[in-house]
């Protein structure tokens, strides 16, 4: 017997003859949850017990809970008492309890009291853990129930259970941790697949292992696009798990309530533990790696042997000594659906980053594993790096890998119209291991062509057989093409030829012409630079440019690794470029593709001459590569990669229709929908726009499909005066004279309005509740939307125009929250960044960070006015409302954002202009530093100054984000927005922060440099340093000094009402109020210091190199108004604050 | 090529138990920013650089707020400073154990540090008399020039 197998049969044995679980719960039908259901009845001896449990909500809203535990009898817990099948229970509604003492108030745990300690400790021992904690056991596998008992044995689903034990008993609480339970239930299948893998290798039967590779594949794709998704920070999801409720209320109950300790967390799920052990991770050096391994040691003893078992069979070693590229093809598509950045880590990790950068800057000060940090050390990267590091573990050992696909066939269509041709790739696919399925992508590895390779040696100055040692990067590279090419993997040189082929050569990307400024110090690159126009040029003619300057281009190929010039440090390995498929798999074709079909548009332009780009014809690497196959022999390979977009899919409901609009090539992954649609008796939706009736795609297979009964098709043309009309006779579109429009207007045509209307209103309200998908580049994106909204609007006459668009962008909303409209947006080359004409100031956009003036953002130099996108934003408003009116691009890269074409794409539909940059023209000054005079460029004060600022705004919003929770329910059974004890012992935790992490730091020596330096360069007469006494002075009035003890007032206030347990005395009202009223002050502190730190940043944008000669006087007086802004908020304060806090 | 075949044989110096007056003005009529510091057997000591004369009138912060604490202020702490300055010894500026080269090092060498480590001028020392100093300008007459 399989060793995972001979695990499994025991446990399941061993369980029954106890008749508990206490061993884990291990088995066939139910992976690691319970057999049955968590047996939740305990002897009436622990009625008390279950009686306070039952009343969490109510304990925690009126802080009551501290005093209420400390009347618990302390119950024996020995043998006699308590039956071993009791245990388990036991130990989660005492890990429960103990935890939900400890955390009631923000800040340091409190240690539970004799009378939970001591059962638990006695729990403990008997259940044979060594240290009494909340474990992963407790508060997921032991902690649920069915909401209907007659479903008991069924699937667990986060639609159809309830917590056990809530402690604050609230929907963020519940969907957090029943998602995880859910993702046991539907992950059990995971631990048969593993034991019949093994059974497949010890028998020698790989096709059995195909099957098993692409089942596994498709339930990690199904874990974490459906069960992972639940946890959803989307107001208007079904399944909606506010951040910020989750970091305050939810997320510190399982912190460990000692140091040194480790709580559960993602890495303590067991399923992650099997897939580490089936790919045979070796690498657990990162923290995150080490508490993995901690937790292994906590698991109980089934959990262990199973885990153990299932590393003790290789099933790597078998699939690559049987050398079978098809299996080895579904192997890796298997461990990719796991641990790739778009498999369920890297997913997960996604996820984590936009909970835990909300919950930090909301105060969250360290997790269940014990990452802590303050706010100024951005502790959410912390974690997401080391998150991040633990995922590359798993990849290492596992190098990047390609399939191997030959081209079929490549017919043109649409040819003759210039900049209007598409090409039909077929590739074939078999035996390589694919699979696919509606809506994914497929990563093409494209060459350059040969003309752009020697144009590119010939500015380089080299002959091709140059041999060039590489670097890391370059041989990942080289080792990923030896799947498809015939080169030698472990290849530790490259001929100069074949790294351009393979090289990014155009356009050039920023980092690299800022590397070729570094050596050349070119004044021209210099100018192209600041133009943001480096776009504009190809690496040859760049050379050749620089060249002109006497730079000898033949310095970067003849440096080796490790020398500034080093080739390897400008041209990087080509990526793969993303298309949609415009096919789906067929039944026949089992568990791998055979073909694998691509619409692709061939991209060229041309660049114009100005003064800082030259005219010349481009044309986009990837389609002249597509586009050469056409006349390349058929034994021609391309080397491809299967990307799954977690949002690009049919729906789950298969019954529901489609409504598809597509733009051009945009029209290929709905061939894939409606191949996979076969067979269903309702026609899907087509609106389609091309330019002509010649660039008309694929019209012969639409027009098979309308004769099928299976489409309806709108046709726009936009250069085109013709409309399209199908007819049944014929079966084919008829031309007849029109005007030419676009998909907007067809959109508008009453009788489609109505159309789409009656398809989108949801099922429950007599609609047919459609699925509608966008596909097309980011302008017929935009149009796409803004028609719709247009459709959405409620044709309700009571209603103004503002009313009725506000009500259809709140229906869009919901449509896209619930996975209803669905958007491939693929960006083209545009121009140059320099062309934009509206131009913003950083100062404008600081203002746009709240609900009146809306969402402004700056990524990469240009603004995006994303107040509609906020509604929209798989990650939430709040994360994005976090990242408003300042300079996101280092968040937004963080999450590799920028790596995913399909997301980056979608930026374009909200660009509204580009960040003025300013011209300092190299103007400096001298002025007073930390240690004495100091030489300071003008650019750099301002840049200080303009961070200084963005920071402030963050403060701003992550306190904005703060104060949402008034209006939240943030315990069962209250009223939104009830003033409630436990509300306001988070407002005062809110306010100390404010005065902690905010407060402090703008005022502190940061800003008493900031302003000495800024003060110096104004006037030579200005006293530096009367900035920071200005502040200190504040400080040291009595008003300042009441306003900044304040918290710990609060804090002394809310602990006495927490030890008494009197929160429910309505005498506490007006202290309620206060903790209201003063995040109120907060906020208005951080917008008007906003606004003077504003001033100073208009100074220097108002008067650029002038701004120390003519703008001194205004530089100067804006900072001196700084510290009024601090005065003012301990004026308003002391004005409202009663003399004492003392009560009754 | 050595050190020896293109230094310079009349190097600037000045005498250890000089003061900073004496000290500015060798700088000032020689146009050599670094002067050798040797004793009256001419035993080479060490170097007195015009950036550490000028670095020790520069201003602390402290003294610039005790002054009053403007830009001004310093500016005129630091003209204070320099003139009280003449009158002081050299001895606590001088660097005592600064790079010294032999006259038989190959001017590629000495090239090598004076690049890599910004200095603009080495002494040549030989059996711990001071010989004669070698500059960047000593070498680039002597490689890249005609003379």
């Amino acid at each position: 017997m399989a060793p995972a197998r001979r695990v499994l049969v025991h446990s399941e044995r061993v369980n029954q003859a106890l008749g508990h679980e206490n061993l884990g719960s291990l088995s066939h039908a139910r992976g690691f949850l319970p057999r049955e259901a968590p047996r939740l009845e305990l002897p009436p001896l622990y009625d008390p017990w279950v009686e306070l449990a039952g009343r969490l909500p109510a304990l925690h809203r009126q802080l009551t809970l501290r005093a209420a535990v400390r009347e618990l009898p302390t119950l024996p817990v020995g043998p006699a008492e308590l039956p071993e099948r009791g245990l388990a229970r036991a130990a989660a509604l005492l890990g429960i309890l103990a935890h939900a003492y400890g955390h009631l108030l923000p800040g340091p745990p409190e240690a539970p009291p004799e009378c939970l300690q001591r059962p638990w400790d006695e729990v403990t021992r008997r259940l044979g853990r060594k240290v009494a904690v909340l474990s992963y056991v407790d508060i997921i596998v032991q902690n649920w129930r069915y909401r209907d008992p007659a479903a008991q044995g069924g699937p667990v689903r986060v639609s159809n259970a309830e917590l056990a034990v809530p402690t604050v008993g609230t929907e963020a609480e519940r969907v957090f941790y029943l998602a995880q339970v859910e993702l046991l239930d539907r992950g059990a299948p995971l631990l048969e697949a593993v034991a019949r893998a093994q059974e497949a290798v010890l028998a020698d039967e790989p096709e059995v292992l195909k099957d098993i590779f692409a089942a596994i594949a498709t339930l990690l794709g199904r874990l974490a696009g459906e069960t992972f998704a639940q946890v959803d920070p989307n107001e208007l999801a079904e399944t909606h798990v506010d951040p910020v409720l989750w970091a305050k209320t939810v997320a510190s109950l399982a912190i460990p309530l000692r140091a040194g300790l480790i709580g559960p967390s993602g890495a303590s799920s067991p399923l992650v533990h099997v897939l580490d052990a089936l790919f045979e991770r070796h690498v657990y050096k990162s923290s995150v790696g080490h508490e993995s391994l901690a937790n292994r040691h906590s698991f109980p003893e089934h959990w262990q042997r199973f885990i153990r078992a299932v590393g003790s069979v290789s099933v790597r070693d078998y699939v690559e000594e049987r050398g079978d590229p098809s299996l080895l093809g579904l192997f890796n598509a298997a461990f990719y659906a796991y641990a790739s950045d778009h498999g369920f880590l890297g997913r997960h990790r996604l996820k984590v980053y936009g909970f835990l950068d909300l919950a930090f800057k909301v105060g969250r000060n360290q997790t269940n594993s014990g990452f802590t940090g303050l706010y100024r050390e951005r502790p959410w990267d912390t974690v997401d790096d080391e998150l991040e590091r633990a995922r590359l573990e798993r990849l290492r050992g596992f190098p990047p890998i390609c399939h191997r696909a030959r081209v079929a066939r490549v017919t043109t269509h649409g040819a003759g119209e210039r900049g209007a041709q598409f090409k039909h790739v077929v590739l074939d696919v078999a035996g390589a291991g694919i699979r696919y399925e509606p809506g994914d992508r497929v990563g093409v590895l494209p060459d350059n062509s040969p003309e752009l390779v020697q144009r590119t040696l010939r500015a380089l100055g080299a002959r091709g057989d140059v041999l060039i040692p590489l670097n890391r990067e370059w041989k990942d590279a080289v080792r990923m093409r030896a799947h498809v090419e015939e080169i030698d993997e472990d290849a530790d040189e490259l001929s100069l030829r074949q790294l351009l082929t393979w090289g990014q050569i155009r356009p050039v990307a920023r980092a690299v012409a800022k590397g070729l400024h570094r050596l050349t110090r070119s004044r021209a690159l210099h100018r192209i630079l600041e133009a943001r126009a480096e776009d504009q040029w190809e690496l040859w003619d760049l050379l050749e440019l620089l060249a002109r300057g006497s730079f000898d281009a033949r310095r970067l190929w003849r440096a080796g690794p490790g020398e500034q010039e080093y080739i390897c440090r400008f041209v990087r390995p080509l990526p793969f470029r993303m298309y949609s498929i415009a096919s789906a798999m067929r039944d026949a074709d089992s568990d791998e593709a055979r073909e694998l079909h691509l619409t692709v548009g061939a991209l060229r332009y041309e660049t114009r001459a100005t003064k800082v780009s030259r005219a010349d014809a481009r044309e986009g690497t990837a389609s002249s590569f597509l586009g050469r196959l056409a006349d390349a022999p058929a034994s021609r390979r391309v080397a491809l990669q299967i990307i799954n977009p977690p949002r690009f899919g049919l729906p789950l409901d298969a019954g529901a229709p489609l409504v598809m609009f597509a733009a051009g090539t945009g029209l290929a992954p709905f061939f894939g929908f409606l191949d996979a649609r076969r067979g269903r008796a309702a026609p899907d939706w087509l609106f389609y726009a091309t330019r002509s009736r010649a660039s008309f795609l694929h019209r012969e297979r639409i027009e098979r499909l309308i004769a099928e009964g299976r489409l309806q098709v709108r046709v726009a043309f936009s250069r085109d005066d013709v409309e399209a009309r199908y007819d049944e006779l014929t079966g084919r579109f008829e031309y007849e004279p029109g005007a030419r429009h676009r998909v907007d207007v067809e959109i508008a045509r009453p009788d489609n309005a109505a159309r789409l209307r009656e398809l989108l209103r949801d099922q429950a309200s007599g609609g047919r509740g459609a699925y509608l998908y966008v596909c097309g580049q980011t302008g017929f994106a935009s149009a796409v939307m803004r028609s719709i909204k247009r459709v959405l609007e409620p044709d309700d006459p009571a209603l103004d125009a503002r009313a009725r668009a506000a009500a259809a962008s709140h229906e869009l909303q919901r449509l896209v929250a619930t996975g209803r409209y669905q958007q491939e947006i693929f960006s083209t080359y545009e121009g140059p960044q320099s062309d934009k004409e509206r131009l913003l100031n950083a100062s404008d956009v600081v203002l746009r960070n709240n609900p009146s003036r809306g969402y402004w953002m700056i990524l990469n130099g240009l603004v995006y006015d994303v107040t509609e996108f906020a509604g929209l934003h798989p990650g939430g408003a709040k994360i994005i409302a976090s990242y408003a009116g300042i300079d996101a691009t280092q968040a937004y890269r963080k999450v590799e954002h920028h790596l995913n074409a399909e997301v980056d794409a979608m930026r374009g539909m909200y660009e509204i202009g580009a960040v003025r940059r300013l011209d300092f023209g190299g103007r400096w000054g001298v002025t007073l530093g930390a240690t004495g005079l100091e030489f300071v460029p003008l650019a750099d004060v301002y840049r200080r100054w303009i961070r200084y600022l963005y920071r402030i705004v963050e403060m701003e919003n992550a306190l904005r984000n703060d104060l949402s929770l008034r209006g939240a329910v943030t315990t069962l059974g209250e009223p939104a927005g009830a003033s409630t004890p436990y509300k306001a012992a988070l407002a005062v935790g809110v306010h100390a922060r404010f005065m902690h992490a905010y407060l402090d730091s703008l005022v502190g020596p940061d800003f008493d440099h900031l302003w000495a330096m800024t003060a110096g360069l104004c006037s030579r007469d200005a006293r530096v340093r009367q900035g920071g006494r200005a502040i200190a002075g504040l400080r040291e009035t009595p008003a300042g000094r009441r306003v900044d003890g304040l918290h710990a007032e609060l804090d002394a206030r809310v602990r006495a009402l927490v030890s008494r347990g009197d929160g429910a005395d309505p005498a506490h009202a007006p202290f309620l109020e206060l903790c209201d009223r003063l995040g109120d002050e907060d906020l208005r502190f951080l917008e008007a210091y906003k606004r003077a730190a504003r001033d100073v940043v208009i100074a220097f944008e108002q008067h650029e190199r002038e701004t120390l000669s003519r703008g001194a006087a205004l530089l100067l007086a804006a900072i001196v108004a700084l510290p009024d802004v601090l005065k003012s908020y301990y004026d308003r304060v002391t004005a409202w604050l009663p003399e004492a806090l003392t009560e009754r | 090529m050595r050190v020896g075949d293109v230094m310079t044989v009349r190097a600037a110096r000045i005498r250890y138990s000089s003061n900073m007056l004496y000290a500015a003005e060798i700088v000032g009529l020689s146009g050599i920013g670094d002067l050798m510091v040797v004793d009256d057997e001419n035993v080479f000591i060490g170097v007195l650089s015009e950036g550490d004369i000028l670095r020790t009138a520069l201003p602390n912060i402290d003294e610039i707020l005790a002054e009053g604490g403007t830009v001004r202020d310093a500016f005129e702490v630091f003209l204070r400073k320099g003139q009280e300055l003449a009158s002081c010894p050299i001895a606590p500026v001088v660097i005592q154990d600064p790079i010294v080269v032999s006259p038989d090092e190959d001017v590629a060498a000495v090239t090598t540090i004076l690049l890599q480590r910004h200095i603009g001028r080495l002494p040549v020392v030989e059996d711990g008399k001071l010989v004669g100093t070698v500059s960047r300008a000593d070498i680039c007459r002597a490689v890249v020039g005609t003379l």
